[in-house]
């Protein structure tokens, strides 16, 4: 897994993001830049060359679900690895962002150890797809 | 049924009459009856419509006097809002105040780190008398100074964690402040349990039943024990379950 891959935040609360971000760089990820929700997210991914989304759910303007749909409706960004970190868990909710095609799925509160162990299957899967 | 009683029989009464008048051959007074029988319907549709009006009358009154929810939705209602805003900036504050000192001290902390094992490495030489005498007088000097940047570093450390210590009054305000509001939502029911009773339109059991939050684009956010949405996993474990048997 390339270190120094960079990485983008979105979630609308600059304390999540800040906690993400730190978590991020004790697992050796310093590359990395905010947004604070979909719509300024979506731009930022366009020309920006981010090899990794990590995304809440819930924000306002443009939510991560659509996010995901926009990223992955874009012929460039449709490969895009996303991590959606978010604190809706309902059935529903997880199955359409796995048909939306996220990559995987952390629900808040979640622990360094979580964060690690999802970036790492996304990556070996990546890796080997 | 005791107003209609008396109706009932002057009613009675004034149909004899008219019968008595009709056999007699005195139509001018039977005339005169019916005309006076309509007029009796008139009164009691008129005493039951004043009898409406005073009723509607006085329950809007009683709403008017019930400032307890004028209060309520004038003032205290903003005021929770405000006070709400307020809990959001607190423990804002709080969460940013404490990664600051946790971003400052981590990079002290590795720095520490990487000196003292340094050193580390030289004192193991040293003791094994695979040391130099020149390139043991720089260890003694580079002891010396990590010694004060030891010194000087716990000290950080000390103050960061006080300063992580008092970053966390915010809950004391911030639970208080949740109580009155909590408070406030429990007065609010009473008030409005009252008013639905007060107005009669008590909800049906049918009404009741379709209310119910059913919206598939609704975010739930963050579950709250005890009040767990329906059809919502609990915790990592079982996304992950779900993902699997999606074929993650």
């Amino acid at each position: 897994m390339n270190k120094d891959m960079k990485i983008l935040i979105v979630d609308d609360f600059s304390t999540m993001r800040r906690i993400i971000k730190n978590l991020l760089r004790d697992l050796g990820f310093s590359n990395t830049q905010e947004a604070d929700d979909g719509q300024t997210a979506l731009p930022m991914l366009q020309s920006g060359n981010f090899d990794f989304l990590v995304t809440d759910w819930n924000m306002p303007g443009m939510t991560g679900i659509d996010l995901l749909k926009a990223v992955r409706a874009d012929e460039k960004l449709s490969t895009l690895p996303v991590l959606l970190v978010t604190a809706e868990q309902k059935r529903e909710q997880i199955v359409e962002a796995a048909q939306a095609g996220v990559n995987g799925y952390i629900v808040k509160p979640f622990t360094a150890e979580v964060l690690k162990e999802k970036i790492g299957k996304i990556f070996e899967r990546v890796g080997a797809a | 049924m005791d107003d209609n009683s008396g109706i009932n029989e002057e009613y009675l009464e004034k149909a004899h009459l008219i019968i008595n008048e009709v056999k007699s051959g005195n139509i001018d007074a039977a005339d005169k009856l019916v005309e006076e029988l309509s007029r009796t319907r008139d009164k009691s549709l008129f005493q039951e419509l004043g009898k409406l009006t005073r009723e509607f009358h006085e329950s809007l009154n009683s709403f008017k006097l019930d400032s307890k929810l004028t209060e309520l939705t004038g003032t205290e209602i903003p005021d929770a809002k405000e006070r709400l805003k307020h809990v959001i900036d607190m423990t804002d504050k709080a969460a940013h105040r404490t990664m600051t000192v946790v971003e400052d001290l981590l990079p002290l902390c590795d720095t520490l780190d990487v000196h003292g094992e340094e050193i580390h490495d030289l004192w193991k030489r040293f003791m094994k008398r695979d040391m130099e005498p020149e390139e043991f007088r720089k260890l003694c000097k580079k002891i010396e100074s990590y010694l004060g940047e030891q010194h000087q570093g716990t000290a950080r450390v000390k103050n960061g964690l006080t300063e992580i210590l008092m970053a966390q009054d915010y809950q004391d305000i911030t639970g208080q402040i949740i109580s009155r509001v909590i408070n406030l939502v429990s007065d609010l029911e009473v008030s409005l349990v009252k008013l639905i009773k007060d107005s009669g339109a008590l909800m049906d059991e049918a009404n009741r039943g379709s209310n119910e939050k059913d919206d598939k684009n609704s975010l739930d956010g963050p579950q709250i024990p005890g009040l767990e949405t329906a059809g919502a996993v609990s915790g990592q474990d079982e996304v992950d379950d779900l993902l699997s048997s999606l074929g993650f």
